[in-house]
């Protein structure tokens, strides 16, 4: 399957004028999938990032101004899942007081590599779920992020945080 | 054979892909956003809005499995699809009373807790713009960091080497902020003045003295700034400052020393308020208060006891007159404190602009390392974050009647409280921080180290008393 995920390079001019709905054609599915693989479930991903798309269309008149409206959604939905894993903590928190089981939905069953990105620290997972899912180059990434280009290779590139969360080389099929 | 990383990496990414493909339905939630008349009303909603809309998809597992202690009491919301279920648990320890239970409203609320990162760790001060969109504050070295607390600003830290500040203070239309200067070295005394879009001026001042507080003045246009004298028979001074040429002039020279934390506070739309330390009128108390009008005279209107522990004006409320939310640290060992309190006891204390009135509220029932506090503009709620021993960092919400009623005893039960973070305490300067606790626009905002924690004012208003039915909603 093949995506289109020019959003965030090379794309900037004609976006001023694409209206809502062909970015909400375009980026949906790249955008749940963002918001999956940062929170761990599905459900909620899709939720965020239907909230992530009715800010956008709330703000139409000014996000469509923007030199990258896809950017902007991204980055809502990136705040979104980070708010929602925080707020997580806290809920497992209150849970392991009243001793009792994690009340959230599952994972994805393939989603081994999701759930170790997920132990990375927050920049990083953000960095490498868009690394993945959108196949962004480095520098995208980093503008994506508001990080400079050499910081984004650094979280991009796997190295000791990646070892230390399970990341590392394993055995293929 | 064995799947580098990058080889794990792009067989998720197209797995996680197909997956969102499978999950959504285009044409449907295209036809939601578009066609909902609740989400077609949100330009300039707050977050009722925002609830309305989430409700016109589903109940994400997000806000539909909350957990939350609240004291004795135990509440988890869970539920599925467009359904909630409100159980509550009542530990066998304890009997659940009826103030306890109409509690079960702010339980959701506080279940919306909404958390901002910092770009870079957050070091005292800090502040919240008024409208709470912005978080300035200290970064790394003498960096000055901006962070957009809406999610649609631009956040920035920029290295501002004239920018060595005690405090900050932003403008009212929240568009600027500026922070005083600790010493002059034998330079013109300055101060800086940011504006949110990352520029700045650097003013240099008509006066030879080290700007002790800065507030921004109420106009947008000014700065008070207080300027303690060479020695202590010297009179403080108080000079207004142009924010933008940086002209100065003496608006009034205090009747006494000033304390410690003789902020000049702005408590309404025309005056502000000061402290000053044991004056000839008042030679037994520990501070004088005034409030200042703007034409530079002043009135004296409370003399408050307790020794030489100085009180910090650190919220006012909106009401008629003002209601003043002072905080004093009481340490642990020792009678005194210096310039920061690390390990204290927490006094609350109201002052009534009107009156001069001092209502003192129960006191933190044991050491609070650090704390702050805010209270609701209409005067109802007062709201105190603190870091726990262990670390964690709690916030704690009161009803100021109840905590009234409680006589200055502390009362467990009058607090909602919630754990924000395990490893994410306040600052240690907070005693000289004006906000790190802030009723700020539409919401409480705490700042802590790493992140900013907010909550929707409305959903503190939603607190009830006694008197009140339990809406468990």
């Amino acid at each position: 399957m093949c995506f289109d995920v020019d959003v965030v390079d090379g794309v900037a001019d004609d976006e001023r004028h694409v209206d809502f709905e062909a970015i909400y054609r375009r980026e949906l599915v790249p955008i749940v999938a963002l918001a999956v693989a940062l929170t761990g479930n599905r459900e909620t991903g899709a939720d965020l990032a239907h909230e992530a798309m009715l800010r956008a269309f709330r703000d139409w008149a000014s996000v469509s101004q923007l030199e990258r409206p896809g950017g902007w959604i991204r980055r809502v939905v990136i705040n979104l899942a980070h708010d929602v894993r925080r707020r997580g903590d806290r809920e497992r928190r209150a849970l392991r007081r009243l001793d009792t089981s994690d009340a959230s939905h599952p994972a994805s069953p393939n989603d081994e590599f999701w759930s170790a990105v997920r132990n990375l620290p927050e920049r990083q997972r953000t960095v490498v779920a868009l690394r993945y899912i959108e196949d962004l180059a480095v520098a995208d990434i980093a503008s994506l992020v508001e990080v400079s280009e050499g910081t984004g290779e650094d979280l991009v590139v796997p190295g000791p945080p990646h070892a230390r969360t399970g990341l590392g080389s394993r055995g293929g099929p | 054979m064995m799947a580098t990383i990058d080889e794990l990496g792009r067989r998720a990414g197209r797995a996680v892909l197909e997956e969102a493909a499978a999950l959504v339905d285009v044409d449907d939630g295209l036809d939601r956003i578009t066609s909902t008349p609740a989400a077609v009303s949100l330009s300039g909603a707050g977050g009722n809005g925002r609830r309305g809309v989430r409700r016109s998809f589903r109940w994400t597992a997000v806000a539909a499995s909350a957990a939350i202690v609240t004291g004795v009491l135990v509440v988890v919301i869970g539920g599925s699809g467009r359904e909630r279920v409100v159980t509550e648990e009542r530990p066998d320890r304890s009997t659940v009373s009826e103030s306890t239970e109409s509690r079960v409203r702010l339980v959701p609320s506080l279940a919306d807790i909404v958390t901002v990162d910092m770009d870079e760790p957050s070091r005292m001060p800090a502040a919240v713009s008024p409208n709470g969109a912005w978080v300035a504050y200290q970064g790394p070295g003498r960096s000055v960091c901006l962070t957009s607390l809406t999610g649609t600003g631009t956040s920035w830290c920029e290295d501002i080497p004239e920018f060595g500040f005690r405090q900050l203070s932003w403008s009212p239309d929240s568009t600027r902020f500026t922070g005083g200067d600790e010493a002059t070295n034998g330079l013109p005394t300055r101060t800086t003045v940011v504006e949110v879009d990352g520029s700045w001026t650097t003013l240099d001042l008509d006066v030879d003295r080290p700007l002790l507080e800065v507030s921004f003045g109420l106009d947008g246009d000014s700065i008070v700034a207080a300027t303690p004298g060479a020695t202590n028979t010297d009179p403080t001074r108080l000079v207004v400052v142009d924010a933008d040429t940086g002209a100065t002039r003496v608006l009034v020279d205090y009747p006494g020393q000033l304390g410690s934390f003789g902020t000049p506070f702005p408590i309404d739309a025309a005056r502000s308020m000061f402290f000053v330390g044991a004056t000839a009128d008042d030679p037994d108390a520990a501070q004088t208060v005034y409030v200042l009008d703007a034409d530079g005279s002043f009135e004296r209107i409370a003399a408050l006891d307790g020794g030489t522990l100085p009180r910090t004006p650190i919220g006012v409320t909106s009401t008629v007159p003002p209601v003043v939310l002072m905080l004093r640290a009481r340490p642990v060992d020792g009678p005194t404190i210096g310039g920061g309190v690390e390990v204290a006891f927490l006094d609350v204390e109201l002052l009534d602009v009107g009156t001069g009135e001092v209502t003192r509220l129960p006191s933190s029932p044991s050491r609070i390392t650090p704390f702050s506090a805010a209270i609701s503009p209409d005067g109802k709620h007062v709201a105190m974050a603190w870091t726990t021993d262990d670390g964690v960092l709690e916030l704690g919400v009161a009803r100021i009647d109840e905590l009234v009623t409680a006589g200055g005893v502390w009362d467990d039960d009058a607090w909602a409280v919630e754990a924000l973070a395990d490893d994410d305490p306040l600052g240690s300067y907070v005693i000289s921080e004006r906000r790190p606790v802030c009723w700020c626009g539409e919401r409480l905002v705490v700042i802590a180290r790493d992140d900013v924690y907010m909550l929707d004012l409305e959903a503190i208003s939603e607190i009830p008393s006694n008197e009140d039915e339990p809406v468990p909603d």
